[in-house]
């Protein structure tokens, strides 16, 4: 459905470049969660945004049902927009405040009104067709959220990148709109590529889990096999890190010290694993099982 | 209508809106015909009934020539409210585009226009604005009104530049303008859709309030001779003539001054309520106040 191969995005940065992506190779099958795991800053917002060309690559290649997307522009573009949906992270700076929520939600129809479509999206969200002359500071951020989902569902989308799309809500709230997303992806055949830091919510949505540290991706596995044998000592740490017993000391061993380009493996400053090889060359993914991979000397 | 009733509701804004209608109404009969307002000429000269003191008659007196004040005022009005506002809309108009493209388009054109806005903005406004109409004024005074609405605009146009390059950049980076771009809108779409409807009230703000400080400019430039040639009635001039009969006849430049303070405030108050009043988060507040 999605792929990107070997994709880099960097920046200039004081002192030089900064690849955000670094060399990213990523398939996501039709009908499948991808969800892309990380911490803030290792790249997992970036990657969305190139599969969805709103960023463009420094290097690499994005193919949306086998066709390369990397090099097309504006123009050519209109033919894959709506086709490929975002649902964002925060629902409440991503509704226009000036427009109505009928408005908003038919924005992706680009003008043709489409009373049934709007209204069919809506009930799919759980939404009233009241909600349509409503401003969004008028809607909790739960409806917020849900509207959101409409407005993503009305162009008839394939894929959808959601990029923390519970991140910024209730937790109450955050269990609704995933088991929403979850009956809407099995009633349509969506494709998502769901994006989280949160790995409660990665062990509740993924098919497949995709682990990045600083632009790398370190591990990639069916997500039963990667949460119940993470191979990468970072993505132990990440499952570590979640709120149980003793959390808090695991959680110092993940705070970022902020560590120059150095060689070799980049996560080498941290680990508790680390030996004498892995300064000296940066790992490849490299296949342990059938559906898992892991960039980590020790295997 | 929920903006209707917030002007309802809003004090400030009814205050310099009822003044403002009376001003306006003025100004129009005044154009239209003076003579239904008073039955003095604001131009023949009567030396006889000279620096008289405001009475029933002359209820803001007459000047050192025996014309009456208040006709004069209001033979002005035309003029001190049709100059101000012509500099403002051009200003408006020229400045928003400037910000606009600036914005949008980034990069370097930004970089350009900004580095051209900063250059009129690094002068004081009011001393380029008399200097300019000083350098044109001199060889052609009969187009010195023209000159000195120039010289306003070349003034004021920077700050709305300015203002529409800001209010541009933070809304092209908001969230939803992300998500118009995935679903396709174009650029002009999302220029028309979600970048000008948040420009267009502020710019409405801002600019009501501008009128205020663009009466007392111009007011000033009229004060030292440089507005519209004599004999046009014009409320900065009238100030500047009342004060060689200081301070015997104080209400020859008083209620000029007077008239245009009110007009600049009653501007200054419908722009502050006018930002209350187009916020579309107001109603919400109103409703639990």
């Amino acid at each position: 459905m999605v792929e990107v191969r070997d994709l880099t995005v960097s920046y200039k940065v004081k002192g030089g470049t900064l690849n955000a992506v670094d060399g990213v190779s990523l398939a996501v099958r039709k009908g499948e969660t991808v969800t892309v795991v990380g911490e803030s800053g290792s790249g997992k917002t970036t990657l969305g945004m190139v599969v969805l060309r709103l960023i463009n690559p420094t290097s690499g290649q994005v193919f949306f049902k086998g066709e390369d997307i990397t090099r097309l522009g504006e123009g050519e573009l209109k033919r894959f927009r709506g086709r490929m949906q975002l649902i964002p992270q925060d629902p409440y700076s991503s509704m226009n405040p000036r427009l109505r929520v009928g408005e908003i939600v038919s924005e992706p129809l680009l003008g043709r009104e489409d009373r049934e479509k709007v209204k069919e999206a809506l009930n799919s969200v759980g939404l009233d067709w009241a909600v349509v002359d409503r401003y969004p500071h008028e809607l909790s951020g739960g409806q917020r959220q849900r509207a959101l989902i409409a407005r993503a569902l009305v162009s008839d989308p394939e894929f959808l990148v959601l990029d923390e799309p519970t991140s910024n809500l209730d937790v109450s709230i955050q269990a609704q709109i995933l088991n929403l997303l979850l009956d809407l992806q099995s009633s349509r055949n969506l494709t998502y590529l769901f994006i989280t830091h949160n790995m409660a919510v990665a062990k509740y949505v993924s098919d497949r889990v995709a682990v990045m540290y600083r632009g790398r991706l370190v591990e990639i596995g069916d997500a039963k096999e990667v949460m119940s044998n993470p191979l990468h000592p970072y993505t132990k740490a990440l499952f570590d890190a979640v709120p149980e017993g003793d959390f808090r000391a695991k959680l110092r061993e993940l705070e970022v010290r902020d560590e120059g380009r150095q060689k070799g493996c980049r996560y080498s400053d941290r680990c508790k694993f680390v030996r004498d090889q892995c300064r000296l060359r940066e790992p490849d993914l490299l296949k342990v099982k059938e559906n898992h991979e892991v960039a980590c000397i020790l295997y | 209508m929920s903006l209707y009733r917030n002007v309802r509701r809003d004090k400030t804004l009814m205050a310099g809106l009822v003044i403002l209608v009376v001003i306006v109404g003025l100004t129009v009969i005044s154009a239209t015909d003076l003579r239904l307002l008073t039955s003095y000429s604001p131009y023949s000269l009567n030396f006889s009934a000279s620096n008289l003191p405001p009475s029933a008659k002359h209820i803001f007196g007459t000047d050192q020539e025996g014309r009456d004040v208040f006709t004069r005022v209001l033979a002005a009005l035309p003029v001190d409210i049709l100059t101000p506002f012509i500099i403002v809309v051009a200003s408006v108009l020229l400045g928003g585009l400037v910000g606009v493209v600036a914005g949008y388009l980034a990069g370097l054109v930004d970089e350009f226009l900004m580095r051209i806005t900063d250059l009129f903005l690094a002068f004081p406004g009011i001393l380029l604005a008399l200097a300019i109409t000083e350098i044109l004024g001199q060889s052609h005074v009969s187009l010195r009104l023209l000159y000195s609405e120039v010289a306003l605009i070349v003034v004021g146009w920077p700050v709305y530049a300015r203002l529409a390059r800001g209010q541009v950049l933070q809304v092209k980076n908001m969230p939803y303008v992300t998500l118009a771009k995935v679903s396709g809108l174009s650029r002009t779409q999302i220029l028309r859709r979600h970048v000008l409807p948040h420009l267009l009230p502020l710019l409405l703000v801002y600019s009501t309030l501008d009128m205020g400080a663009v009466i007392l400019n111009y007011s000033v430039l009229a004060f030292f001779g440089l507005g519209a040639p004599p004999p046009t009635p014009e409320l900065g001039r009238m100030v500047y003539d009342g004060l060689s009969a200081l301070p015997q006849n104080w209400w020859s430049s008083l209620f000029p001054a007077l008239i245009i303070t009110i007009i600049a405030v009653s501007f200054s108050l419908m722009g502050d309520g006018l930002r209350d009043a187009l916020d579309p988060r107001m109603g919400e507040r109103y409703a639990r106040a």
